[in-house]
């Protein structure tokens, strides 16, 4: 059987500055049915590397040692022979799925040019392989979804294609880069089960290239470290997992934040409600069909919720639930349809957004306007709002919040893309913190940092709400990040309130099942647990958020549904424990670790 | 990841260094002679000489590049041409920049019904036939150098809009901008602050374009007589009236086409350069 083998390979890019290693000595060798996991912050090297194995580097990379297909040397070799290599041999699966696939050709389509290219046989030889396929990675209805686009899709459905493709050609080792990145956790866990079993299924080596060491820990046997283009730590999972021994590593390790981990002592006790957003329902027009009449898609469905001042707000979903819409509409640049928001200071003035309401978002460099310097950047909040400061007194309070948010005065006139993505989430959150505001709403201001980042700003804003005494609303997928900073909990489906109350609470005892799904799927850094995890690799799918099923919107996903569930919404309820559930059975559901 | 940034940079350097520098200087040096050169010919642009039609270009007798069919040199009206063609290509090009640029951005950043109704009126503009709206310029207001820049800036202006309310769409939807409206900033001040200096990139790429194009369209009017009056003239009309002597006294064509081209070209390649620099400057 094959193995892929690769040694010394070192990665160089020339620049106009000399030339960068990305990639230092790497060495590892991986058989079938085997899972290397290749860890790593951005910047480690880790796509570099596999790109660099494929023979699709950039123009000014250069790649040496050595990778071989048991025998057969294949770095370097001429574009021809590895084009015959890669997708036959080797197959690839990307991180986004919407950009790996054409949109102006059909699945179908697509995936019969790869079987042509690889292999000669019958058309309807080839027709039924592609559906036996499609069947394979659980997509439903494969044979009628042939004709349909990547659009027509979702998230999680396009990655099955993906991996279908990569498939379709039997390779012998599948590297998967980031595979499930963008998608939410619950599609995650499916694909991440798919992977496994496809491995198995088809006797293949699987490189799983991910930054989430709780993707590694549940998928991988063996596993690499990498830190600068150099591998800092190899050899079985769970050895690096209990015992990490080189201090990045363990740094590492450290850093992830840990969804079964302490949460937060309650806030400074108050009283008094901050935010007090009441039946709130946001909703956009669809483009008009042939009706006359205007459709209407309701993001955001009567949610009512209250927060004080000191005290963090979790708000966790999926993708489309409406979490953003929700916020958007807080601060005041989403419309809302219906319902009372009201914002009320301690000496019960009215707050006003932008001075007293501010936003973190969660692309760090997209959230700064390219062409302004830093200074300018952080300044505007206070020259729309404190037009009577001098200008001097402006300056002199952007430069203060700058040493604040743990930069440096001396970096207030330069340019956003002079700055790493932490830097640029400080400024961000120090353009949010200069006007002195009350609430503070963090839009996934996270997801777009490495871990050890992420460590650092989750104690940078817990530091600056207990010395501001700052009202916090924290969106987030990422259910782990959500309990280090929530003291309450908020969770939403398809623009409803399901579920909310204290966040130890939720976390401990969640009595909606769709908060017990989010939670179960959320992967751990922890060996054990991961490979307790029951795979189901269903392909679920949320439903299209502007036409909800009937009754119950989960219903559709729901291991508890029945008859009534279709036909009435459920109304949030009291649980007793200081937590709202928006369920019919909750109080008959099985404990949550009995189908362990 | 590193790969992706440090290709495109290393790439352009290498290949936009030297053609960045050919254009800028040949634009510099084209200016000047343009602005110079009338002073430096002992002969003057609009002096006729019937005895002297038609002279072959000679450096003795000072008619450098020869004369035209009135007999009138050819270097001092190649670079009074110089002077009207570049200030107009130049002028027009912001009159249709300024016009353009607020009108697109406006109407891409305000949307729905307002963006609606702006681009409605630039379709109808579209509509109205070039010629027309000149003659009809020139009837009301009578004849005015002023009113080329203005009747070329009129036009061009629209498609300066469409290419500007187009990249504003994107733009409105980006993080900074959402951020600018979470702070209280009003949309005149996003527009101005926040729209307009992430369009440079597209804008002057487009004016390069512009430029060429609005020295064409210049020699055109010229031709049909609309355009400058003799014996004031520019490369268009010098290219134009070189083509008909073009067997009898080839330098007639070559000596302005040359300048045009020359221009053009150079014009061409400061517009692709100043693009990379200005994309590549602000991006990591």
């Amino acid at each position: 059987m094959t193995t892929l083998s690769v040694r010394n390979l070192d990665v160089t890019f020339s620049s106009p500055a000399g030339d960068v290693a990305a990639v230092r000595d790497l060495h590892f060798s991986i058989g079938p049915r085997e899972t290397l996991g290749i860890v790593g912050e951005s910047g480690s090297g880790k796509t570099q590397a596999m790109l660099a194995m494929l023979g699709l580097l950039a123009a000014n990379g250069r790649a040496s040692g050595s990778v071989r297909l048991d025998d057969l040397e294949i770095l370097n070799r001429p574009e021809a022979e590895l084009r015959r290599i890669r997708g036959r041999r080797i197959g690839l699966v990307f991180q986004d799925p919407m950009q790996s696939l054409n949109p102006y050709l059909s699945i179908g389509r697509q995936l019969e040019l790869v079987v042509r290219q690889h292999r000669r046989i019958p058309s309807d030889q080839r027709h039924s392989e592609i559906i036996a396929m499609l069947d394979a990675v659980r997509i439903p209805a494969a044979k009628r979804r042939l004709r349909a686009y990547p659009h027509e899709f979702s998230g999680g459905m396009r990655q099955r294609v993906l991996i279908a493709m990569a498939l379709l050609s039997r390779p012998e080792v599948l590297v998967a880069d980031e595979p499930t990145t963008a998608l939410d956790v619950t599609v995650q866990a499916g694909i991440l089960a798919l992977l496994h079993e496809l491995r198995d299924a088809f006797g293949m080596g699987l490189v799983l290239i991910s930054h989430d060491l709780g993707v590694i820990a549940g998928n991988c046997e063996s596993m690499l470290v990498m830190e600068d283009g150099r591998v800092v730590e190899s050899g079985a999972t769970r050895a690096i997992f209990e015992a990490p021994e080189e201090r990045y590593t363990r740094r590492l390790l450290a850093a992830v934040p840990r969804i079964d981990g302490p949460g937060r002592p309650p806030p400074r006790a108050s009283t008094q409600p901050l935010l007090n957003v009441d039946q709130l329902s946001v909703a956009y027009p669809l483009p008009r069909q042939l009706a006359l009449q205007r459709d209407w898609f309701a993001a955001v469905r009567e949610v009512s919720l209250t927060l004080a001042a000191g005290e963090t707000l979790g708000v966790v979903g999926e993708s489309g639930c409406g979490k953003s819409s929700l916020v958007r509409s807080i601060v005041g640049i989403a419309d809302r349809s219906a319902g009372e928001i009201r914002l009320t200071g301690p000496d019960g003035r009215a707050l006003v957004p932008g001075r007293d309401v501010q936003m973190v978002f969660q692309d760090p460099l997209a959230s700064l306007n390219p062409r302004m310097r830093i200074v300018e950047i952080i300044c505007e909040p206070l020259d729309v709002h404190f037009p009577e400061l001098s200008a001097a007194d402006r300056r002199a309070r952007v430069l203060d919040m700058l040493e604040r948010v743990g930069l440096n005065a001396s970096m207030a006139e330069r340019f956003p893309h002079e700055f790493s993505g932490g830097q640029c989430q400080r400024i961000g959150i120090a353009r949010a913190l200069v006007t002195q505001p009350a609430l503070l709403i963090c839009d996934e201001a996270l997801s777009s940092l490495d871990v050890s980042v992420q460590a650092d700003i989750v104690d940078l804003l817990l530091g600056l709400q207990d010395d501001l005494q700052l009202a916090m609303l924290f969106i987030a997928h990422d259910l782990a990040v959500v309990r280090r900073v929530s003291h309450r909990l908020l969770v939403m489906y398809l623009g409803r309130v399901v579920e909310s109350g204290p966040a130890d609470r939720i976390y401990g005892q969640p009595a909606h099942p769709y908060t017990r799904a989010l939670l179960d799927a959320a992967p751990r850094p922890d060996v054990d647990a991961e490979r307790r995890r029951r795979r189901d690799d269903r392909a679920i799918d949320m439903p299209a958020p502007w036409s909800p099923p009937s009754g119950c919107a989960y219903r559709t996903r729901c291991a508890f549904a029945e008859q009534r569930c279709a036909e009435s919404v459920p109304s949030l309820s009291d649980t007793g424990t200081e937590s709202l559930v928006a369920c019919h059975r909750w109080s008959e559901l099985p404990d949550r670790f009995s189908g362990d | 990841m590193s790969g992706t940034f440090i290709v495109p940079a290393a790439r352009r350097r290498r290949v936009y260094g030297w053609p960045l520098r050919i254009a800028v200087t040949l634009l510099i040096a084209m200016v000047l002679a343009v602005i110079v050169g009338p002073w430096l010919s002992p002969h003057s642009h609009e002096a006729l000489d019937p005895t002297r039609a038609l002279l072959p270009p000679q450096f003795a007798n000072g008619h450098w590049f020869g004369t035209d069919d009135l007999g009138r040199d050819l270097f001092a009206r190649v670079m009074i041409g110089g002077r009207i063609s570049l200030l107009v290509g130049v002028v027009a090009t912001l009159v249709s920049i300024v016009i353009g640029v607020a009108w697109g951005a406006t109407a891409g950043y305000l949307g729905g019904r307002v963006d609606h109704w702006m681009m409605r009126f630039v379709d109808v503009l579209y509509a109205v036939p070039f010629m027309f709206f000149v003659i009809l310029l020139m009837v009301v207001f009578g004849r005015n150098f002023l009113l080329i820049f203005v009747a070329i800036g009129a036009i061009n202006w629209l498609d300066m809009a469409r290419i500007v309310r187009g990249q504003t769409l994107s733009l409105a939807e980006r993080d900074f901008v959402a951020a600018a409206r979470v702070s209280g900033v009003p949309a005149g001040a996003i527009i101005r602050r926040h729209i307009v200096p992430n369009l440079t990139g597209v804008v002057i790429v487009y004016a390069t374009l512009t430029v060429p194009q609005v020295i064409l369209v210049e020699s055109f009017l010229s031709f049909l007589g609309l355009g400058v009056q003799e014996p004031l003239t520019s490369w268009g009309t010098l290219v134009h009236q070189g083509a008909q002597l073009m067997e009898l006294a080839p330098w007639t064509l070559l000596f302005p086409a040359a300048f045009l081209g020359v221009t053009l070209y150079a014009f061409n390649f400061l517009g692709d350069s100043l693009r990379d620099t200005f994309e590549h400057r602000y991006r990591r």
